[in-house]
C-alpha cells in the first residue's frame, strides 16, 4: 500500500494527457465523447473516470491511452468522417450509436475478444441494432437515454397522455401563472428531431424502409408527420408554448428555465432528473414528476432510445484487442454502475440494473427502466442525417409560422429524396485513377510569381530572393487554395479528398436552394449593420476620448483600454460570453435588467429579428475597437490650428464633425470600412456557440452556411459553391476598396 | 468645468458597456453550480469559491491549451514577420517591374478570409500530411497576415526620410546592412505593432483550429474553450473560469501594450 502511494505520487497514472504508464510501449488514442472521460468538463463525472482509468491503467503497465475529447455531436462526427477519408482514425472512439452506417468500413469486428455470455448481459437493442449483416458486433453500447415528459406536480395534478390534453392544460397553466407551459427543443440541431420522433413512432410512422430508403414522405407515414407539425405549431398558437422554444439548442437550456420556475412542463431526456435534482431545493424538486411522452391517440406509447457506442478503428490485430481490453474494462459492470451514476444516463447492462443497489432499489431508475421497454432507436441507415437536417429545418420553419406544416414536410421530403437519388446513384459511378485537372490550380498559382521574377530576371535578380518567400508562402497557403477552390466548386467532391467527378451540379444545387437566398439576406442584414454600428459608434468613442482628452479630463485611457480590453477576447470566447448574457430564462443578466425596466423576457436569441440583432450587437461590441483605435489615431492627426480656428470661430459640434473632421478623415473612415467589411464577412467564431446559425437559419451568414456545408454536411463541392460566391463578393469589394484608398490618398495633395 | 464632468461621464459609461460582461463573466465563475440559477442574480457571489479554477487548471488540459496557443501563435507571427519584412521594404524602397502587379495581388488577396478557403485549405494540408500538427497550423497562419503585414510594413518604411537611405548608399551600406542596422531601428516600434496585431489574430483564431486539428493535447485555446460547451449540458461556471485563465494573459499583454501597439500600428495603418 505504502509503495504504491509513493509510486501514485512521483507517477500519475491519470494526467490530463495521458493515461497509463509513460513507459508504456503501446499507445492507443481515443477520441471521447464529452461527458464520457477524466477531462469531463463536469467535476462529479471527471472523478468517476479518473478512477476508472487508474483502475485499467494499474492493471495494464504496457499501454497508455491518448484521450481527446471531440467537440460537440455534429463537430464530432465530422471529424471522424474526415479522418475517416484520410485513413487518420483513432485507435478507439466513442460515437453516437446513428452515426455507425456512417464508418461502415472502418470499424472493426469485436466479435473474437468480447465473449458471447458477456454480450448477453447487453439490453437486446444495443446488440440487435450494432450488429451487421453478416452476423458480427460492431461496437459496445456504453449508455441510453430516452425522453420523457417533465411536469410539475403542483400545477399538474395528471400528466397529459395526449396532445390535446397536453395543449389544454399547458395553455392554461401558462395564462393562469404568467409561465412556460410547455418547453421542448426546436433550435437547429439533432435533438429538435429525435425528441419529437417519438411522437411520430407512436402513431406507427417509419422514417426509412428496411432497404433505408426514406418514406417519412409518404402515405400514413406523411400523415402521422403533418399531425405531429401540426401539433408543434399548434403549441404556439394556443399560448401552450412561448416562440423561445426556436432558440432551445441545448438541454441546459429547458432544465435552467424549470429551475428558475419558468415552466410547467417540459420534453426532455432522462439525464437531466439529476440536474433538476442538484439545481433546486429538496421541496422545489420534489414538486416535478415525469412520465410518457404525450402522443396523438391514446393507448399509444414510444419515446427514443440514443446513445454511444464504442467503436474500434485499430486494424492491427495487436492494438485491436488492447482496444477491446480497455472498453471491456470501463463496461465492466462495477465501472458501468459508477459511470451511470455520475452521469445520469442510462445503464445498458441488465446485470446492473439487477446488480447495484443505486438502479434496482431507485424509483427513477425503475420507471426509467420500464420505459426503455418501448425505447425505439433512430434507423442506422446513411440517409438519417440528411432526414434530421430537414426535419429540422421543417420543425423551426413550421413553430415560427413561416410555413405551413404541408410546405415545410413537402420541402424536407424534396430535399431528402434529392439526396438519396445522389447518395445512391453517386456510389454508382465512383471515379478513380488519376485527376490531371487537379494540377491546374497549382500551376496557374504558380505562374504569377513565376511571371513576375521571369521580368525581373535580368535587371533585378537581386531582389529575388527579398520577395521568394513571402510569394511562395502565400501562393501556396492562400492563392493556391483561392483557385483550387473554383476547382472544388465544379466537382461533386462530398468529402475533402474523396472520390468525385467533374459537373456544374453543385451551382445549381446552390441556387436552387431557398435557403441559399435566405442567407444571402441573413449576410446582408448582418454585415450593414455591423458595419454601420461599428463605424459610427467607433467614430463616437474615438471622439469621445479625443475631446475628453483634449479637455484634460480623466479617465481617457481607462476607456481605452476598457473597450480595447473586449477586442482582444477570441472570438468563439465572445459568443459563449453573450449567450450567457442573453440566456431567455430569469438566470439571464440581460433578460433580468429588461424585466426591470418592464421590457422583458425577450426571446433574444430564439426570435429571428432579435436573434439577429443580438447577433450583430455581439459582433459590434467586439469590433467597436479596431474602428476606434484607428479613428482615434486619425484624430490625433488632425492639426491643433484646426481645432483651435474652429474654436475662434464657435462652429458648432455638428459643423465640425461635418467640415473639419470628417474631411480630415475620409482615408481613414476608409480603410476602417474595408477592414471590417472583412471583418464582419469573416464572422464565424462568434456566431457559432451564439446561435449557431439559428433559429431556423435566421442567423446563418455566409461564412456559417458554407462551413456547415463543408464540414457538417461534408459537401465539400457545394461547400465550395458558396465559398465561390464569397469569394467574388470578396474580390469586387477590394477593387472597390483599392479605388477609394487610391483616390483618399490623392486628395490631400490636391487641397 | 461643467463639461468636464460631463465627458467623465461618458468615459465611464462606455467603459462600462465594455466590462461589465466581463466582469458577470468573472463573477459567474466564482459561483457554485446552484449559484449560477440563483434569482435574482447576484453580482458578488454569496459564497464564492475558487474550486472552478482549481478544477480548469488541474483536471482539464486548459494549461496544455495554453501552451498550444503561445507555441502557435508566437511561431506565426515570427514567420509572418521574417517574410514580410524583407519583401515590404523591397515593395517600398525599389521600383521594378511587376511591383504594381504584386502590390495589388496582395491587396486583393487580403481581403480574402481565410474562412473562404477553409475546404481547399484542409485538402492542401491533408496532402502536405499536416493536419493535426502544430506545423500545419503555423505554416497557415503564417501565411494568413502576410498579404496585411507586408502592406503596413511598406508603409512604415515608405515614411522613412529619403535622406537616411542616401547616407546609407554613401556609407556603401548594402541593402541588406541598411535594413538590418539603420532602418529597422526606426521602425521598430511599428514592427512590434505589427507583430503584436498578429500574434492577436493568431491567438483567437478559431475556425481553421477547428478543422486542422483533432488531438485535444494540441488544442488552441478557443478551441479549448469551445470543447467545454458540452452537447448535454454545460457547466457555465466551469467554462466561465475557464475563459477567464485564457483571458487575464491576453487582456494583461494589450494593457501594457496598449500605448505602443496602438502608436505603431496606426502609424502604418493611416497615412496622414
Amino acid at each position: 500500500m505504502v509503495v504504491g502511494a509513493v509510486d501514485a505520487a512521483e507517477q500519475a497514472l491519470v494526467t490530463p494527457v495521458r493515461v497509463g504508464r509513460p513507459d508504456a510501449p503501446t499507445t492507443l488514442s481515443v477520441w471521447a465523447q464529452q461527458d464520457y472521460s477524466h477531462l469531463a468538463a463536469r467535476p462529479a463525472i471527471a472523478d468517476v473516470f479518473a478512477s476508472v482509468f487508474d483502475d485499467w491503467a494499474g492493471a495494464h503497465p504496457d499501454v497508455q491511452l491518448r484521450v481527446s475529447v471531440m467537440p460537440a455531436l455534429e463537430l464530432h462526427k465530422a471529424k471522424l468522417q474526415l479522418a475517416a477519408a484520410a485513413g487518420r482514425l483513432p485507435d478507439v472512439a466513442s460515437i453516437d450509436s446513428f452515426w455507425l452506417p456512417l464508418l461502415a468500413g472502418d470499424v472493426q469486428p469485436l466479435d473474437d475478444d468480447w465473449p458471447l455470455d458477456d454480450r448477453r448481459d447487453f439490453l437486446p437493442f444495443t446488440i440487435d441494432t450494432l450488429t451487421d449483416p453478416t452476423g458480427r458486433i460492431l461496437g459496445m453500447w456504453h449508455e441510453t437515454d430516452c425522453r420523457v415528459l417533465f411536469y410539475r406536480r403542483d400545477l399538474i395534478p395528471a400528466p397529459p397522455r395526449t396532445w390535446d390534453e397536453l395543449l389544454d392544460v399547458a395553455s392554461r397553466v401558462a395564462r393562469e401563472r404568467r409561465m412556460a407551459g410547455y418547453l421542448y427543443n426546436a433550435g437547429r440541431w439533432e435533438a429538435t428531431v429525435f425528441d419529437h420522433l417519438a411522437m411520430f413512432w407512436a402513431q406507427g410512422g417509419e422514417l426509412v424502409d428496411r432497404a433505408g430508403r426514406p418514406t417519412f414522405g409518404e402515405g400514413a407515414n406523411r400523415r402521422a408527420m403533418l399531425r405531429l407539425l401540426a401539433f408543434l405549431r399548434a403549441t404556439i398558437d394556443r399560448g401552450a408554448s412561448p416562440r423561445s422554444v426556436l432558440g432551445h439548442n441545448d438541454y441546459q437550456q429547458l432544465t435552467g428555465a424549470a429551475i428558475a420556475g419558468d415552466a410547467a412542463m417540459f420534453l426532455g431526456g432522462n439525464w437531466q432528473l439529476k440536474d433538476l435534482q442538484t439545481g433546486l431545493s429538496a421541496a422545489d424538486f420534489a414538486r416535478w414528476d415525469i412520465a410518457p411522452i404525450p402522443t396523438a391517440d391514446p393507448g399509444t406509447t414510444s419515446t427514443g432510445t440514443g446513445g454511444w457506442v464504442w467503436v474500434v478503428f485499430a486494424r492491427d490485430p495487436a492494438r485491436r484487442k488492447a482496444a477491446i481490453e480497455f472498453i471491456r474494462d470501463v463496461e465492466s459492470p462495477a465501472h458501468a454502475a459508477r459511470i451511470s451514476e455520475a452521469t445520469g444516463h442510462l445503464p445498458v447492462r441488465r446485470s446492473v440494473y439487477r446488480d447495484f443497489p443505486i438502479f434496482s432499489e431507485d424509483v427513477w431508475y425503475r420507471r426509467f427502466g420500464e420505459m426503455l421497454a418501448s425505447g425505439h432507436a433512430r434507423p442506422t441507415v446513411p440517409i438519417y442525417p440528411a432526414i434530421s437536417q430537414q426535419l429540422q429545418l421543417a420543425i423551426g420553419a413550421v413553430v415560427s409560422g413561416e410555413r405551413s406544416p404541408e410546405e415545410a414536410l413537402d420541402a424536407a421530403w424534396s430535399a431528402v429524396l434529392d439526396e438519396y437519388t445522389r447518395q445512391t446513384t453517386k456510389a454508382a459511378r465512383m471515379r478513380t485513377g488519376a485527376d490531371h485537372v487537379a494540377w491546374l490550380p497549382a500551376v496557374a498559382a504558380a505562374l504569377f510569381p513565376l511571371g513576375v521574377f521571369w521580368r525581373t530576371r535580368r535587371t533585378d535578380a537581386a531582389l529575388t530572393p527579398w520577395l521568394l518567400p513571402a510569394a511562395a508562402l502565400v501562393t501556396v497557403v492562400l492563392v493556391y487554395p483561392m483557385l483550387d477552390l473554383v476547382r472544388l466548386s465544379l466537382t461533386d467532391a462530398t468529402v475533402a479528398g474523396g472520390s468525385y467527378a467533374y459537373t456544374a451540379s453543385s451551382y445549381r444545387a446552390l441556387v436552387s436552394d431557398p435557403a441559399f437566398y435566405a442567407m444571402i439576406v441573413v449576410t446582408a442584414i448582418f454585415v450593414a449593420g455591423s458595419v454601420a454600428l461599428q463605424l459610427t459608434i467607433g467614430f463616437a468613442l474615438a471622439w469621445l476620448i479625443d475631446a475628453a482628452r483634449r479637455r484634460r479630463a480623466p479617465g481617457t485611457l481607462a476607456a481605452r483600454v476598457a473597450v480595447v480590453s473586449a477586442w482582444v477576447i477570441p472570438g468563439v470566447l465572445t459568443g459563449v460570453l453573450w449567450k450567457i448574457l442573453l440566456i431567455e430564462n430569469r438566470s439571464g443578466i440581460v433578460n433580468y435588467y429588461l424585466s426591470l425596466a418592464g421590457l422583458g423576457p425577450a426571446p433574444l436569441i430564439s426570435s429571428p429579428v432579435l436573434a439577429l440583432m443580438s447577433v450583430v450587437v455581439a459582433n459590434v461590441w467586439r469590433g467597436c475597437a479596431f474602428s476606434m483605435i484607428l479613428l482615434y489615431a486619425g484624430l490625433q492627426r488632425v492639426p491643433r490650428e484646426l481645432h483651435e480656428a474652429a474654436d475662434l470661430e464657435g462652429v458648432s459640434a455638428w459643423q465640425r464633425l461635418r467640415w473639419l473632421l470628417v474631411p480630415q478623415l475620409a482615408p481613414v473612415l476608409l480603410l476602417n470600412l474595408v477592414l471590417i467589411t472583412i471583418a464582419s464577412f469573416n464572422t464565424f467564431d462568434l456566431i457559432i456557440p451564439l446561435t449557431g446559425g439559428g433559429p431556423a437559419r435566421r442567423t446563418e451568414v455566409i461564412s456559417l452556411f458554407m462551413y456547415r456545408l463543408g464540414f457538417y454536411d461534408l459537401e465539400a463541392a457545394r461547400s465550395a459553391a458558396a465559398a465561390v460566391v464569397m469569394l467574388a463578393i470578396n474580390l469586387l469589394l477590394a477593387l472597390i476598396a483599392g479605388r477609394l484608398m487610391a483616390r483618399g490618398a490623392a486628395e490631400p495633395q490636391r487641397a | 468645468m461643467r463639461r468636464r464632468v460631463w465627458f467623465v461621464a461618458a468615459l465611464a459609461a462606455a467603459a462600462a458597456v465594455f466590462l461589465l460582461p466581463q466582469l458577470w463573466l468573472l463573477s459567474l465563475s466564482l459561483k457554485s453550480k446552484a449559484g449560477v440559477y440563483e434569482y435574482p442574480p447576484r453580482w458578488i457571489p454569496e459564497h464564492a469559491t475558487l474550486a472552478n479554477y482549481v478544477f480548469a487548471l488541474t483536471r482539464t488540459q486548459v494549461p496544455w491549451y495554453l501552451w498550444n496557443s503561445a507555441i502557435v501563435a508566437s511561431a506565426a507571427a515570427a514567420a509572418t514577420m521574417a517574410v514580410a519584412v524583407p519583401a515590404a521594404y523591397t515593395l517600398s524602397r525599389e521600383r521594378f517591374a511587376g511591383r504594381r502587379p504584386l502590390l495589388a495581388a496582395l491587396l486583393a488577396v487580403q481581403m480574402i478570409s481565410p474562412v473562404v478557403l477553409l475546404v481547399p485549405i484542409y485538402s492542401l494540408v491533408e496532402r502536405l500530411g499536416l493536419i493535426d500538427t502544430r506545423a500545419g497550423l503555423v505554416l497557415v497562419y503564417a501565411a494568413m497576415q502576410v498579404p496585411f503585414t507586408v502592406w503596413v510594413l511598406k508603409n512604415f518604411f515608405d515614411a522613412v526620410p529619403r535622406s537616411i537611405f542616401e547616407a546609407a548608399r554613401l556609407d556603401g551600406a548594402s541593402r541588406a546592412r541598411t535594413l538590418w542596422t539603420i532602418v529597422l531601428p526606426i521602425v521598430a516600434p511599428g514592427l512590434g505593432a505589427s507583430a503584436v496585431f498578429n500574434l492577436a489574430a493568431y491567438w483567437s483564431e478559431f475556425c481553421l483550429a477547428l478543422v486542422l486539428l483533432d488531438s485535444q493535447e494540441r488544442f488552441t485555446m478557443p478551441l479549448g474553450l469551445f470543447s467545454f460547451q458540452s452537447a448535454y449540458e454545460t457547466d457555465w461556471q466551469l467554462l466561465a473560469a475557464a475563459s477567464f485563465i485564457a483571458l487575464v494573459p491576453v487582456v494583461a499583454a494589450f494593457v501594457f501594450l496598449q500605448r505602443f501597439f496602438i502608436a505603431g500600428l496606426t502609424a502604418g495603418a493611416v497615412k496622414g
